[in-house]
């Protein structure tokens, strides 16, 4: 019943390609994801699951291959499209929570929706929304520079929900915390899970190897996917 | 020396920054034309659609600012007129040499290709695979040949301008004196009945999207309003049965309506050509042109008669 | 269309970089202030000049020796009025007289205080003149700026005029106009026909020249034409031929001033373009962020394109409003004597408050073109940066 909503087939990522220093990122990645599946990327950093998060999320452009995404194949949108395919369809949760550290915890949250032409009310709403889900509401006026380590990556969750997504990329989400908000995040995903939100997670945390909740683990090595 | 006039400096200041933008709008319109592939997935062809954008960028910049620059341009020559002796509107000023009418006409050509390629450039980036990129680009090309013209029609036309020698004012150049000079041998009479009938078919060619009939009947339609104006309805405006000047409509006096009833005109008849245009260019139909002819030359019908009207209602009589 | 949420974010951006754009701001408020202020004050120096102008006469006759004008003869003023289609034809005596304490010139015109005067706005001028005070010494009226001169060497009675032909011709300051009137009377010293002759050295019979009346425009040609019949040797000048004349020299002040103006404006944009180009990570981040989150390009320039088009509207609001209120309300300090070049002495004179639309558009356009398209290219390249790369 549940489709693949993430199709890869034959994907390359190459830099400097005509050059002689010409350097595969990603080459000949295959990988399929059903709906509401959570799946771990595992590597070290520069093996290449970043890459191919952003080529998922259609924040990059592969060199060759396809990539179908929720219908979609996004491997070579104009840009206009390919905004609107991430501000509809994904959300994104960086390592280092890229939030804008001037602005409140609200306006963060709200970013996503600023561009959609929706009316203040209604972001205003559906940020209330996220930032619930997220356990941040009673934040909600601070400064995002004022914020610790843990309240800051919620932040950056309840960002990722906003736009209400289908799918959720997590790059190296529990890098930058302690354990004990490590774990609160594990509950996160748990919940968003319960929410049918297909989630990929990529990392090298030991934390996410015995998740009772992964559907599936990819070893991702020089580019490549082993086993 | 015209040059030292205040608008004449800004006016060409101002068109030395645009042209100068355009420029560089055009050497990168040439080079993505030469490489662009849309297919091909290399890091050439993502570079080239970034650059596309500062294209499209400095193009609606500037031409944005062209369509500002023409009811400047016609303010510039209408204060010119203070300083050119004899010329009592911009009338006598853009008459001051032969460069003068052809500026004008060129100026409103412009005008008409930069609306046609905001909608193509619209159509375009709204599609998910570019399809009309080659040929908005190719479209810009042609404007840019006519904005070098332009530009260089602009400095002939001032610099030939003598503070010197006397021009004509409206009066001579539209026949206040002689005979009136319609086309075709037209009276008055037969000059407004042809104005009402050929707005209705506008309309008509409009609402049922006949594309080419439309534009036909816009053409005519705008030849046809543009006497009909200075001849008769300009004279309701300057409540004066002997004004006949599509100029001095545009001045203070008058409330400046002289911007809202060519514009209205324009605009109206620009929409109403503009669907066929875009049709022979995207082999597909644009519908929203049609909707809005209708509305501009609706707006541009009723505001010219409303002039005579209410000059009826107040004066019991007809010019 | 910008939806509310789109422009308070925006607002919100440019509230908390505020210190960033400050001084972008503040130098285009200036020279905003500046262009503004010298082309409301040329503007409106102009109409004075057109009203007080609008009251000059329609023709005026001199008489030309070897190409210069001289003393016309007052009886041709007889046979002038005789032409059909001339209503009136009078000799006029005026004259400039150098006043050495300052090194200034005033204008001496001289009236006959029983006669029609030569203009409707000396006719303003001196209605309600006691003419028998007047008339019962050497006496005169002086222009605003006259008297501030001569209050400055305390001359508060009288004034001692040395005529070329030597001695000396004691006058009584009669009255003086009030500073309001305009531009042309600042300078004028009015007395008695006959005493202006004997200060000014003209001859008894003589007069400056002889101005004419015809009511009808299109009579105007047909005059011209008989007077040269009447004489050969004069020369016939044209109200509106004046008043383009004087358009011209205060537009071409005017505009020798943009062409300097334009200089400061190209450097400007040099440096707003610098400025703009320099991306910091922390810009780059940002937008690295928006992209990710789901912004487009488009809607990056916009964002950035309607920031910098905040920036510039608000320091031209504001330069617009300094500079009207420096022409207007405090009457143009510095700058306004730049423009006096004719009328000098000081001037107070009560500009006509005017701004109209194609003022206003002019410099609008003439500030907003180059500010923008100075920003464009930092913007797209801005825009347009990998947001994975920015990001890291």
């Amino acid at each position: 019943m549940s489709q693949n909503i993430i199709k890869v087939k034959e994907l390359n990522k190459v830099y400097n390609e005509k050059a002689d220093n010409a350097f595969y990122a990603l080459s000949d990645i295959e990988l399929s994801v059903k709906a509401g599946e959570l799946i771990i990327l595992k590597g070290v950093s520069g093996s290449g699951k970043s890459t191919l998060l952003a080529i998922i999320g259609a924040l990059s452009k592969p060199t060759s291959g396809s990539v179908e995404v929720d219908g979609q194949n996004i491997a070579k949108l104009p840009d206009l499209h390919s905004s609107m395919f991430r501000a509809t369809t994904i959300g994104f949760i960086f390592q280092s929570f890229d939030l804008f550290d001037e602005l409140d915890v609200h306006d963060n949250v709200a970013l996503p929706l600023v561009h959609t032409g929706l009316s203040q009310k209604e972001i205003d709403k559906k940020a209330a929304i996220a930032m619930e889900l997220a356990h941040i509401s009673h934040k909600r006026t601070q400064r995002v520079k004022d914020l610790s380590g843990g309240e800051k990556q919620r932040c950056a969750i309840a960002r990722a929900l906003v736009n209400e997504p289908k799918i959720i990329l997590c790059d190296e989400p529990t890098a930058n915390l302690d354990r004990d908000n490590a774990l609160k995040f594990i509950e996160t995903l748990k919940t968003l899970k319960a929410l049918g939100k297909t989630i990929l997670v990529a990392t090298h945390d030991p934390l996410f190897e015995q998740l009772d909740i992964t559907d599936a683990m990819v070893n991702i090595e020089n580019g490549k996917i082993v086993g | 020396m015209i040059f030292l006039s205040n608008e004449v400096v800004v006016f060409l200041f101002i068109e030395a920054v645009l042209l100068l933008l355009m420029s560089i709008a055009f050497v990168n319109t040439l080079g993505i034309l030469r490489r662009w592939d849309f297919g091909s997935t290399s890091s050439l062809q993502y570079k080239l659609e970034k650059r596309a954008y500062l294209v499209v960028l400095i193009i609606l910049f500037t031409l944005g600012f062209k369509v500002l620059q023409l009811p400047f341009f016609s303010f510039t020559i209408d204060k010119l007129s203070a300083i050119v002796p004899g010329a009592m509107c911009g009338a006598g000023v853009i008459t001051a040499n032969e460069y003068g009418p052809l500026l004008m006409s060129l100026k409103v050509v412009i005008l008409f290709l930069t609306g046609v390629w905001l909608i193509l450039n619209d159509e375009d980036l709204r599609a998910k695979e570019y399809p009309y990129f080659k040929a908005k680009f190719w479209f810009f090309t042609i404007i840019f040949l006519f904005v070098v013209i332009e530009s260089i029609l602009d400095v002939l036309y001032l610099a030939n301008i003598s503070i010197l020698s006397p021009v004509a004012c409206c009066s001579t150049i539209y026949g206040a004196v002689g005979g009136s000079e319609l086309p075709f041998d037209l009276d008055v009479t037969r000059l407004l009945v042809l104005f009402y009938l050929l707005y209705g078919l506008a309309v008509i060619t409009a609402l049922y999207r006949y594309a080419l009939i439309s534009l036909l009947s816009n053409v005519l339609f705008l030849y046809v309003s543009y006497y009909a104006v200075v001849y008769f309805f300009g004279t309701y405006v300057y409540e004066l049965p002997t004004h006949k000047c599509p100029f001095c409509m545009l001045q203070k006096e008058y409330f400046y309506v002289g911007y809202l009833i060519w514009g209205t005109l324009f605009l109206g008849t620009f929409f109403g050509t503009a669907g066929a245009v875009l049709k022979t260019i995207m082999q597909k139909e644009v519908h929203f042109t049609y909707r809005y002819s209708v509305w501009f030359n609706t707006i541009f019908v009723l505001l010219c008669s409303l002039y005579v009207v209410v000059f009826y209602i107040r004066n019991g009589v007809f010019l | 269309m910008p939806n509310n949420a789109f422009v308070n974010f925006l607002f919100l951006l440019i509230y908390r970089h505020r210190v960033k754009h400050s001084a972008i701001f503040i130098i285009s408020t200036l020279i905003v202030t500046l262009f503004s202020s010298v082309m409301l004050l040329s503007n409106a120096l102009q109409k004075e000049i057109t009203s007080t102008l609008s009251a000059q006469p329609d023709l005026i006759v001199q008489k030309i020796r070897s190409g210069k004008a001289v003393d016309t003869p007052m009886e041709w003023a007889d046979g002038f009025g005789e032409i059909r289609g001339v209503k009136s034809a009078l000799p006029r005596v005026f004259g400039r007289y150098f006043y050495e304490p300052n090194g200034y010139y005033f204008t001496i015109v001289g009236i006959d205080p029983f006669d029609t005067q030569a203009t409707e706005a000396l006719e303003r001028l001196l209605k309600g003149l006691d003419v028998k005070a007047f008339l019962s010494q050497d006496s005169m009226i002086i222009g605003s700026g006259v008297k501030t001169f001569l209050e400055q060497y305390r001359y508060l009675e009288h004034y001692d005029f040395r005529p070329p032909h030597g001695g000396r011709e004691r006058v009584a300051i009669f009255d003086s106009f009030p500073p309001e009137s305009n531009i042309v009377s600042n300078d004028m010293v009015i007395m008695e026909i006959d005493l202006a002759k004997r200060i000014l050295g003209i001859d008894e019979e003589m007069s400056t020249d002889i101005i004419l009346t015809v009511p009808n425009e299109l009579e105007r040609d047909n005059v011209m034409v008989k007077l040269i019949l009447q004489h050969y040797d004069i020369r016939v000048i044209q109200r509106d031929e004046i008043a383009k004349a004087y358009k011209n020299l205060f537009n071409y002040k005017g505009g020798l001033f943009l062409l300097l103006y334009i200089i400061v404006l190209v450097t400007f944009v040099l440096i707003l373009y610098q400025r703009y180009s320099m991306i910091s990570s922390t810009d780059r981040r940002e937008i690295g962020i928006l992209r990710a989150v789901g912004w487009s390009i488009k809607d990056v320039i916009k964002l950035k394109v309607m920031e910098s088009l905040f920036v510039a509207l608000f320091a031209f609001g504001l330069g617009l409003l300094i500079a009207y209120i420096y022409v207007f309300f405090f009457d143009a300090p510095l700058l306004g004597a730049l423009f006096f070049g004719h009328g000098n002495l000081p001037g107070d004179l009560q500009l006509g408050r005017s701004i109209d639309l194609g003022m206003f558009s002019m410099l609008f356009l003439f500030f907003i073109v180059p500010f923008i398209a100075a920003v464009l290219v930092p913007v797209w390249k801005i825009a347009v940066v990998d947001p994975v790369e920015a990001m890291k």
